[in-house]
């Protein structure tokens, strides 16, 4: 009788891990779809029969060439990359974000929160107002790719910063990196304000459009670079899962269930910062996706990180590509910084989950 | 066997563990008392290895603890700590089930749930299964916190091999019913081989159910042998600075100790004090 009690305790836990399953799946489906819309989307409308049947003719599926040669360059050259890297740059900001929220144990935690981003606002503002002035054999060889270069020294080296300053004898100090984070933001806004009171008006406006972010200089090229970078977090951050999991009930804890704890939270921290330095360096500063998307997810399917992880890979993505439709269609053929959309979208949905929560069950 | 040979613990200029010796064999229940600020936790952290001693060893079965991969370690050595906090809703079944992280990659299967609810319905917790961690009381999730730990040390139970379960005031937060219940149930598991060592605050559990009582005074070890031999009434007052009176239980025939401190009164010289130094 009583093994029979327990069979229907067990049995109350499955829906939770059931349901995470279909959730991934949808969410998956719902991203392919809304992939294969929105680059149809644009001044030049191709409608998603087409779009299937020019990528089953490049796949060498079908020999039917029905569409347009122009349709098939725009397509390619134009909509292609930009979706791909929306949804690169969602899937590695949210990815991010809740390894993040894991590893400081705390739902608030954001990549931001470690000095990614400012470190590469920070030389960005140097690269746009001072070196852009000064005509270095190097800089003049750079030329449009000098303020991506930039950035993504920039957001690494500030990680590197904050987490030598929060580490001793080979342990890491969470909590010290994350006031490290705070002290390294400010000094980076610091120095940011005085490039704002140094440029001129143009580079104000450059400056102020990149810290709210855009995909709008999307091109394979310049995926190619940060592909690996972005890749590598989406990838191998989700493997870690199991470790932050237990990585939740304490340092200690996992290490008495035999985590390596010191080797994650180094991988974690290598890989945050490299593929948020990479988004940044193609995105600009494109906040709130990091944050909210493993919120979103921890209250809709838990916190279970096997689950969360791959769930915000896909979510950030989908996301941020939406986002990016908005962005280039609202005001078209003007196009609104990304940032404000992410924003403007995300913060009422967060809200409403907040609340609905609190009244629920009081906990996030 | 674990061992401590000869331990000191430093922090800043202060000594938290003076050149402490300590055994701790397989199939012996091991209560670790002493007042506030004595070192218990300090030691039980050495012990685990979370800190290390600037001079002195601690050894598992012969080998240096360092020197022992951690998931071989975790299979053989469980730890519950003082009052775990989980940030995140995870219910409590999903948290027992953590237990068994070191027993299988990527997703528990289907034996390692029923492991996790067989140790929650031996800490009775398991209609508590769906709930959500955060929202557990103290005492349940000391519970629950416990069955995880049970659940980690299952094989090595079941197998009757060696294994280490260090508890840091397990107890605290229990109602006396279900202290009894569990302690009687960590008492047996001791006839499995299994090596218990666990600071209490309660002597009285102590004397019950230990095998053997180890007293910390300012670092140092105090006494160290069984209720019988180290519960005397000189001794244990002098250990907590507190005056007692030691009986016989009525029914168990151990040791009982009742406090004679202070009935009704406050603390003597030490507010008189305060108030000269601040005059």
């Amino acid at each position: 009788m009583s093994t029979l009690v327990q069979w229907f305790y067990v049995w109350r836990t499955v829906p939770r891990f059931m349901s995470s399953i279909w959730v991934l799946l949808i969410l998956t489906l719902v991203l392919g779809w809304v992939m294969v819309l929105s680059v149809g989307i644009g001044a030049v409308n191709i409608p998603p029969s087409a779009v299937l049947a020019i990528f089953a003719h490049l796949l060498g599926f079908s020999t039917e060439t029905g569409h347009q040669p122009v349709q098939e360059a725009i397509l390619l050259t134009i909509r292609l990359p930009r979706v791909v890297l929306a949804v690169l740059v969602g899937a590695a900001l949210a990815v991010s974000g809740a390894a993040m929220q894991g590893l400081f144990r705390n739902p608030l935690a954001d990549p931001g929160l470690i000095g990614v981003s400012s470190g590469a606002a920070l030389a960005t503002a140097i690269a746009m107002v001072v070196l852009s002035q000064i005509t270095l054999p190097v800089i003049t060889y750079l030329g449009p790719a000098l303020v991506p270069m930039a950035a993504f020294a920039g957001g690494t080296m500030a990680t590197v910063l904050v987490y030598t300053l929060a580490t001793r004898n080979g342990q890491t100090q969470v909590t010290t990196m994350l006031l490290a984070g705070i002290a390294v933001n400010a000094l980076a806004g610091a120095i940011i304000g005085f490039m704002i009171f140094l440029a001129d008006d143009d580079q104000l406006r450059d400056l102020t459009f990149w810290t709210l972010g855009s995909l709008g200089g999307a091109m394979w090229s310049s995926i190619w670079i940060v592909l690996p970078f972005l890749l590598a977090a989406i990838l191998i951050l989700p493997a870690l899962s199991r470790g932050l999991n237990t990585i939740l009930l304490g340092e200690a804890e996992a290490r008495h269930l035999g985590v390596r704890v010191e080797l994650l939270k180094k991988t974690i921290i290598v890989f945050v910062g490299l593929a948020v330095g990479a988004a940044v360096s193609v995105s600009g500063m494109i906040g709130f996706v990091g944050l909210v998307v493993p919120h979103i997810l921890r209250l809709w399917i838990g916190p279970d990180h096997r689950f969360l992880m791959p769930g915000s890979a896909v979510l950030g993505g989908l996301l941020l590509l939406v986002s990016d439709l908005l962005a280039r269609t609202l005001a078209a053929p003007a196009e609104l910084p990304i940032g404000v959309i992410t924003a403007a979208a995300g913060a009422p949905f967060f809200l409403w989950l907040l609340l609905r929560n609190r009244d629920q069950e009081g906990y996030l | 066997m674990l061992e401590a040979r000869d331990i000191t613990v430093q922090i800043g200029d202060k000594t938290l563990v003076d050149r402490v010796n300590l055994k701790l064999e397989p199939g012996s229940f091991c209560a670790v008392l002493g007042k506030n600020g004595a070192g218990k936790s300090t030691l039980l952290k050495t012990l685990t290895g979370d800190i290390h001693p600037i001079s002195g060893q601690v050894c598992m079965e012969g080998t240096l603890l360092s020197h022992i991969k951690p998931l071989t370690l975790a299979r053989k050595r469980a730890v519950m700590m003082q009052n775990t906090q989980l940030p995140f809703a995870f219910t409590a079944f999903e948290v027992v089930l953590m237990g068994r992280t070191p027993h299988t990659r990527g997703f528990e299967t289907h034996d390692d749930r029923r492991i996790a609810m067989s140790c929650m319905a031996e800490t009775g917790v398991d209609h508590l299964a769906s709930r959500s961690y955060p929202t557990l009381s103290g005492g349940e999730k000391q519970r629950v916190q416990l069955a995880r730990i049970l659940a980690q040390l299952h094989d090595a139970i079941e197998n009757a091999d060696p294994c280490y379960l260090l508890l840091d005031e397990p107890l605290s937060s229990l109602d006396m019913s279900h202290q009894h219940t569990l302690m009687h149930h960590i008492r047996r598991l001791t006839q499995r081989n299994v090596a218990v060592l666990m600071i209490l605050h309660d002597l009285n559990l102590a004397a019950q159910y230990a095998d053997e009582v180890t007293i910390l005074k300012d670092g140092r070890l105090y006494a160290l042998g069984t209720p019988d031999e180290v519960f005397r009434p000189e001794l244990i007052g002098d250990a907590f600075d507190c005056p007692v009176h030691i009986l016989r239980h009525p029914e168990f025939d151990c040791p009982l100790v009742i406090s004679t401190a202070l009935h009704g009164k406050t603390m003597p010289s030490t507010g008189n004090r305060v108030a000269a130094a601040v005059r």
